[in-house]
C-alpha cells in the first residue's frame, strides 16, 4: 500500500531554501506551532538524519504593531504597551522607555526613584533569568528543577504585585518617577525572598551543574564565537557567554549602577552551558546589587516636581484650579515633550534594550522605535543551530531566551 | 485440552488482564505522586467518585485519576491526520499493545494450583489435576518474552511511518534504533541467567532460585549476575522509552515522537503499552528470573522492598530517586497473611498471591529513572489533557 500524496497548504513564508543540499536530507518545518518555539517562531530546518544541516529562522508571528500603535497614544498612555515587550521583565522595559522620554525632557530623577528603579530592574532581571533557565531545563526534561525555579519566581511576582498591583505587566514606571512608593514591609519581604531564593537556586545548582546528562546536552552545543556574536549584534548574556564582558550597566552606567559594586560574569566558549551559567551568576550579582540598594534607599519623593510630566497631588486637584488644569492637560494632551530625538538603552535581561524616540513637540510621540535584543538575536540564531543535532535545537533555542513580545513587537 | 484446562486457562487470563489493567492505572498514580513529592507539589488529588444520591466524594489521594484519564481518552474524538496510510495507521497501536499483553502468558505468578483443594466442591470435576500458575507453561519461556516484546518495535515504526508526519517518522526511526540496540543488551544480560540455570523455562528458573548459594546467599539470579542485573535494568528503562531514554518521544523537539498523530484512545494505547511493556519485562525477567518467587514470602511479611541495585542513570538530575516504598507513599501498610498458614504447594488464587507477585514488580517499575522524571508523568498528563 503506497502512501497517498501529501496534500498540504502552501507555506505562508518564503524560506531561504526549499531544496536540500544533499539528496538524503529532509526539510522539516519546526514551528510556529511547536512546543519549543513559543508559538511565535518558525524554524525551517534541513536535517540529514538527526543532524541539522542548516536552518532558516522566521519570526513575526506575534507582530501587533507596537511601534505604530504608540504614535496614537500620549507619552504616558503607551507605558502599558511597553510592558508587553519583554513580559518576563516588564519593569526594565518601563524604565528604559521612561528614561528615553526623560532624556528628551531633560529631567533629573530623584535619588529615591533612581535607586528604586535600579532595585526593581535587578529584581525583574532575576525573575527573567529564573524563567529562562527554568524553561530551558524543562525542555530538557528536568521538570523538578523547573518547578523549583518557578516557585521562587512566583514569590517574586506576588511580591512585585504587592507594589505594582499586577503580577506580570506592571505599568509601574512613570515619566519622571514611579507610580507609587513602596508599601510598608515591602523591603522586609524582599529580604526574605532573597534568602529563599538562595535555597531554591542552590538546589538547582546541585541538581544540574555537574549532572552528566545536563553537561552532555549543554556543553559545546550552540557555540558562538565572540567575533561572530558581535558581528551579528548579539548583546546580553549571549555575548557575555562568549567571554566578552560587555554590559551597559558597566559600560554606560545609568540609574544608580555607577554607585554599585558588581561583577560582570562571562563565559568561556559561548555554548549553552555558558549561557546557563552566566544567567545563574547574574542572578547572584543582581541579589548582591539589591542588597546594596536596600541600604542606599533613603526616604524622599519618588517623582520629580515637574508639572510637565508629574500628575499633581489629588487633594490639590480637588481644591486648586491650577492643579485641576494641570491634571487635565496631562491626561488629555499628555506630557509636553520638546521636539527632538533621543536614544536610551538599558541592559535588559536579554541584552541591549533601546528606545529611539522622535518628538515633534506635544503630547504624542512622532516615532517610538524599540531596539529589542530578541529580534537581533533571531537574526543570527541560525549560526548556533546549524551543524548540531536536532535535539540540540531545543536547549539552544531555550538558552537564547527569545521573548515573542519584544522580538515581534 | 479438556473443559477443566480451559476453565483454568480462562481464569488465569482474566486474572492476568485484570491485574494488568488495574495496575496500569495505579502505577501511573504512583508515578505522578512520586514526581509530585520530588518537586514539592501535591500531585493528583482532583478526581473523585461521588457516592450516588449523597454528597460524599471519595478522593482517595487521587487514586481515581487513572480511571478518569482512561475514561476521558475513550470518549475523546479520534482525530486522524489528513494524509495517512489507513491500514498501517490503524494497526500501529494494536501491534504495540497486543504483544505486550501476550508476554504475560508465560510469566509464572505463583506455585502450583490445586483447584480441587481450593474448592472442595469441584474436587470431583478436577479429579486431582494440578496446574502451574502460568497461563502458558511453555518451555521456551524467556524466548517467548523476547520474541513478543520485539514485535512492539514494528508497532512503533508503523505508527511513525503511516502518520505521514516528519516528526512521527523521526520518532519512529529513533524508536527503532533505540529498541533494537537495547534489545541486544537485554538479550545478552539474560543469556547469563540462561547459562547458569541451564534452561529458558521460566517456571524451572524460578524453582532453581529457591536454594542458597555459597551456603548463605539466596540463590537468586541477581546474586549470580549482579552486573547483568544492573545492565538489564538500564536496558529495560531504555526499551520502555522512559526518561532519560525518552528520545523516541522527545516531547520538546518531536512533540510526541511516533504517536504525534494519534489521539484519543489510540494514543492511550501507546502509553499503556509503554507501561505494560515495562512491567512485562520486569515481571518476566527481573522478578521471576532475578528473584525467587515463591518461598521468599517467609522473610517478607510486609510489602517492604529490600534494597536493590539501582542503575547509575536513574539519578537523572543528580538527585536520588525516592525508593518506591508503598507504605510511605500513603498506602496503608499492607500485611500479608502469615505465609506459614499457606500451603506453598497449593497457593490459593487470591489477593495474597496477587500482591506477592505484583508489588515488587510494581515498585520496581516506578523506581528507576523516575527522578526529575516527573517529565514522563507530566508529559503523559499533558498529552492526556490535550
Amino acid at each position: 500500500m503506497s502512501l497517498p500524496p501529501l496534500t498540504t497548504l502552501p507555506n505562508p513564508i518564503r524560506p531561504a531554501f526549499t531544496k536540500g543540499l544533499t539528496p538524503g536530507s529532509v526539510i522539516v518545518n519546526i514551528g510556529p506551532s511547536h512546543p519549543a518555539t513559543h508559538g511565535t517562531i518558525q524554524i525551517v530546518a534541513e536535517i540529514s538524519g538527526e543532524r541539522v544541516v542548516r536552518t532558516d529562522v522566521h519570526c513575526g508571528y506575534l507582530h501587533r504593531g507596537f511601534e505604530k500603535e504608540c504614535e496614537s497614544h500620549t507619552w504616558h498612555t503607551l507605558i502599558p504597551y511597553v510592558d508587553r515587550l519583554n513580559y518576563c521583565s516588564a519593569l526594565i522595559n518601563d524604565f528604559a522607555y521612561c528614561e528615553a522620554v526623560e532624556k528628551l525632557m531633560g529631567i533629573e530623577l530623584t535619588p529615591r526613584c533612581r535607586h528604586l528603579r535600579t532595585l526593581l530592574a535587578e529584581y525583574s532581571r532575576i525573575a527573567d533569568h529564573l524563567t529562562c533557565v527554568a524553561a530551558a531545563l524543562m525542555e530538557m526534561g528536568a521538570m523538578t528543577a523547573f518547578l523549583y525555579l518557578v516557585t521562587i519566581r512566583d514569590y517574586v511576582y506576588e511580591h512585585i504585585a504587592d507594589l505594582t498591583g499586577a503580577r506580570v505587566t506592571h505599568s509601574y514606571g512613570r515619566i519622571g518617577g514611579l507610580a507609587r512608593d513602596l508599601p510598608d514591609g515591602w523591603l522586609q519581604r524582599l529580604e526574605e525572598i532573597l534568602d529563599q531564593m538562595d535555597t531554591f537556586v542552590d538546589r538547582v545548582h546541585g541538581l544540574v551543574d555537574r549532572n552528566r546528562i545536563f553537561i552532555d546536552r549543554m556543553r559545546d552545543v550552540g557555540v558562538i564565537a565572540t567575533a561572530e556574536a558581535i558581528n551579528w549584534g548579539f548583546t546580553g548574556p549571549i555575548l557575555r557567554s562568549t567571554g566578552a564582558p560587555r554590559d551597559l550597566r558597566k559600560d554606560t552606567p545609568y540609574l544608580s549602577y555607577g554607585e554599585l559594586e558588581f561583577e560582570i560574569p562571562v563565559g568561556i566558549k559561548g555554548d549553552n552551558y555558558d549561557r546557563y551559567y552566566v544567567r545563574m551568576r547574574e542572578i547572584d550579582e543582581s541579589k548582591h546589587m539589591i542588597r546594596q540598594l536596600i541600604d542606599m534607599l533613603q526616604p524622599g519623593p519618588i517623582s520629580v516636581d515637574d508639572r510637565r510630566c508629574t500628575l499633581p497631588d489629588k487633594q490639590a486637584v480637588y481644591t486648586e484650579i491650577e492643579a485641576l488644569i494641570n491634571h487635565f492637560k496631562l491626561i488629555m494632551e499628555g506630557p509636553q515633550v520638546p521636539a527632538g530625538e533621543a536614544y536610551s538603552a538599558h541592559e535588559g535581561a536579554n541584552g541591549e534594550l533601546g528606545f529611539y524616540l522622535v518628538s515633534v513637540g506635544g503630547g504624542v510621540p512622532w516615532k517610538v522605535h524599540c531596539r529589542s535584543p530578541s529580534f537581533v538575536h533571531m537574526g543570527g540564531v541560525h549560526r548556533m543551530l546549524d551543524g548540531y543535532q536536532l535535539a540540540d535545537l531545543v536547549p539552544t533555542f531555550g538558552s537564547v531566551n527569545m521573548i515573542g513580545g519584544e522580538c515581534d513587537r | 485440552m479438556n473443559a477443566q484446562d480451559l476453565a483454568i486457562s480462562l481464569v488465569y487470563i482474566a486474572y492476568a488482564l485484570a491485574v494488568l489493567l488495574t495496575f496500569g492505572a495505579i502505577l501511573t498514580w504512583v508515578e505522578r505522586k512520586q514526581a509530585a513529592i520530588m518537586s514539592d507539589r501535591i500531585g493528583a488529588n482532583r478526581a473523585y467518585v461521588r457516592i450516588p444520591f449523597t454528597q460524599v466524594k471519595l478522593i482517595w489521594l487521587g487514586l481515581f485519576h487513572g480511571m478518569a484519564d482512561g475514561l476521558k481518552l475513550l470518549l475523546k474524538e479520534d482525530f486522524k491526520p489528513l494524509a495517512y496510510d489507513k491500514l498501517a495507521y490503524a494497526l500501529g497501536p494494536w501491534l504495540a499493545i497486543v504483544p505486550v499483553l501476550l508476554v504475560f502468558a508465560v510469566v509464572p505468578f505463583g506455585g502450583t494450583l490445586d483447584p480441587g483443594r481450593l474448592f472442595p466442591s469441584l474436587a470431583g470435576w478436577f479429579g486431582g489435576r494440578t496446574y502451574p500458575m502460568q497461563i502458558a507453561p511453555i518451555d521456551a519461556g524467556i524466548l517467548i518474552v523476547f520474541a513478543f516484546s520485539g514485535i512492539t518495535i514494528i508497532g512503533a515504526m508503523l505508527a511513525g511511518w503511516s502518520s505521514a508526519n516528519k516528526f512521527s517518522l523521526l520518532g519512529a526511526l529513533r524508536a527503532g534504533s533505540q529498541l533494537i540496540s537495547y534489545e541486544l543488551v537485554m538479550g545478552l544480560t539474560v543469556l547469563g541467567i540462561v547459562l547458569i540455570f541451564g534452561t529458558v523455562n521460566l517456571g524451572t528458573i524460578v524453582e532453581q532460585q529457591s536454594g542458597t548459594a555459597l551456603g548463605f546467599l539466596p540463590a537468586w539470579g541477581i546474586v549470580y549476575q549482579p552486573f547483568a542485573a544492573v545492565l538489564f535494568l538500564i536496558a529495560g528503562i531504555a526499551e520502555n522509552k522512559r526518561i532519560p531514554f525518552d528520545l523516541p518521544e522527545a516531547e520538546s523537539e518531536l512533540i510526541s515522537g511516533y504517536f504525534t498523530e494519534y489521539s484519543a484512545m489510540k494514543q492511550g494505547v501507546f502509553m499503556l503499552s509503554g507501561i505494560h511493556r515495562d512491567r512485562g519485562h520486569r515481571c518476566a525477567v527481573r522478578h521471576a528470573v532475578l528473584r525467587r518467587l515463591q518461598p521468599a514470602v517467609d522473610e517478607r511479611h510486609r510489602l517492604r522492598l529490600p534494597g536493590r541495585p539501582r542503575p547509575a542513570t536513574q539519578s537523572r538530575l543528580g538527585r536520588r530517586a525516592a525508593v518506591a516504598d508503598l507504605p510511605r507513599q500513603g498506602l496503608p501498610a499492607l500485611q500479608l497473611p502469615d505465609p506459614r498458614a499457606v500451603d506453598s504447594a497449593a497457593l490459593p488464587l487470591g489477593p495474597a498471591a496477587a500482591l506477592r507477585m505484583e508489588v515488587p514488580a510494581a515498585a520496581g517499575h516506578c523506581q528507576p529513572g523516575r527522578d526529575g522524571g516527573c517529565a514522563v508523568g507530566a508529559a503523559g498528563m499533558r498529552r492526556a489533557m490535550t
